[in-house]
């Protein structure tokens, strides 16, 4: 070997995955001959793992309920007193007593949104990730797969199929103007998914406790925090029977 | 047969988190993560993405839909810690020392090692200068692409990756120094 070929900062964007495919194989070759390289390449692996280990556990762990509620804060302040003494001064002392009732109240009123916001992105869902799987999870994007796409696609829930795993309940159209649909899988999660260029994307789901055979035969979107997703995105009214069949027909186009 | 509206009231729904609400919601466990790459202390992390979330929503209709949110919440975030260090460093405030904070006394048993392991990235990462730990913690810790980082940071791309590869050279003298 001749001098170092590749630097620090070419090995690192090779471990970034942000070099083309010719730089890649012509590293790639290189380690396989040159056990220097190798053991540089590797040096630059570990650091990136240890460094994105030392931290991983935090997207983990359950998110604060301060800062759900900072989310949720109905009314603005403004933007320049904000600092993290304030922050932390408002954290320890309690909200100022003018209207606790009230802000008791929007509290109250938004915890069963923020429970399915947080689900949605958060899981866990019995039914992501493991074999047979009926959503797939991929950065934030949730996306039904396997049985669930397919009752998505298919099912009519004017004539409903009492051996079905997954049970379709209301199909309406969403402000955005995709056509969506509530779901109900035997195994407990329940959601509403949207059709969005040829796939159904999740853009709500509850791991309900497991759905018991009388519950699960009636209709699936019962779950409140359901119900309330379906009734802050929809648009006009749910399909009827004729709408159902004549938007499946379509294929869930919008 | 027609289907009836499910039974929610209007009154409920004015509660509701919209999307953009529920968007952030959906970042919050990326944003800890980060602040807590680039602020270390637990407390002081969970600090900044409150304020980071107080400014986002503030600062709201300033967010072009289209573009990526988290990358807007991420600068958002950068400005806010940018302001706090400068805060700090007017009120005379010293940075917490480097063996305060170091929280390894929940390590339990076999993990003991995974978390002293951790404790010394954590530890090496606050010593790097602020701008090449925004780098490391957008690309390493979130898995940021080049181009991602960059504009989050709003630099040119070949800043950032001096940046990284200075912050990573330096990870790496301090943490190979330590175990030698």
């Amino acid at each position: 070997m001749t001098g170092p070929a590749f630097d620090d900062e070419t090995l690192m964007a090779y471990i970034d995955g942000e070099l083309d495919a010719d730089t890649t194989a012509r590293i790639e070759a290189a380690m396989d001959t040159d056990a220097v390289l190798a053991e540089r390449v590797g040096r630059h692996r570990r650091l990136r793992g240890s460094v994105a280990g030392a931290f991983a556990g935090v997207a983990d762990e359950p998110v604060p309920e301060r800062l759900l509620a900072a989310v949720s804060s109905a009314d603005p302040r403004p933007a320049e007193v904000l600092d993290l003494a304030a922050a932390r001064a408002r954290k320890a002392a309690p909200p100022p007593s003018g209207k606790p009732k009230a802000d008791w109240r929007a509290w109250a009123a938004i915890a069963a949104c923020l429970v399915a916001a947080v689900l949605v992105f958060r899981g866990p869902f019995p039914a992501v990730g493991s074999k047979g799987a009926l959503i797939e999870a991929s950065g934030e994007t949730l996306t039904a797969r396997g049985a669930l796409a397919t009752a998505l696609d298919r099912q009519l829930a004017s004539r409903p199929d009492a051996d079905a795993a997954i049970r379709v309940g209301l199909s309406f159209k969403a402000t955005d103007g995709a056509w969506c649909r509530t779901f109900q899988a035997r195994q407990g999660t329940a959601g509403v998914a949207c059709k969005e260029a040829n796939r159904w994307r999740v853009r709500m789901a509850t791991s309900g406790a497991e759905a018991s055979a009388g519950e699960f035969r009636q209709a699936s979107s019962d779950s409140p925090a359901v119900l309330a997703f379906v009734d802050q995105t929809i648009t006009g009214e749910p399909l009827d029977a004729e709408g159902e069949a004549a938007a499946l027909e379509r294929g869930w186009k919008p | 047969m027609k289907r009836r509206r499910p039974g929610v009231s209007s009154a409920d729904r004015g509660d509701c988190l919209d999307a953009f609400q529920r968007e952030i919601v959906g970042l919050l466990p990326r944003m800890r993560r980060l602040a807590r790459a680039i602020a270390r202390d637990a407390a002081d992390a969970d600090d900044l993405v409150q304020v980071a979330v107080e400014r986002a929503l503030n600062r709201r209709d300033q967010w072009r839909p289209g573009t990526r949110l988290d990358s807007w919440v991420f600068t958002i975030m950068k400005h806010a810690w940018i302001d706090e260090t400068r805060a700090r460093k007017r009120r005379g405030a010293l940075f917490a020392p480097e063996e305060q904070g170091e929280n390894i006394a929940d390590a339990r048993g076999s993990q003991v090692e995974a978390r002293l392991e951790a404790a010394s990235v954590e530890q090496a990462m606050a010593r790097l200068p602020q701008d090449q730990r925004l780098a490391v913690a957008l690309v390493l810790v979130d898995g940021l692409s080049y181009r991602e980082a960059a504009e989050v940071l709003e630099v040119p791309m070949g800043t950032l990756t001096s940046r990284l590869v200075r912050g990573r050279q330096a990870l790496i003298a301090q943490l190979e120094g330590e175990a030698a």
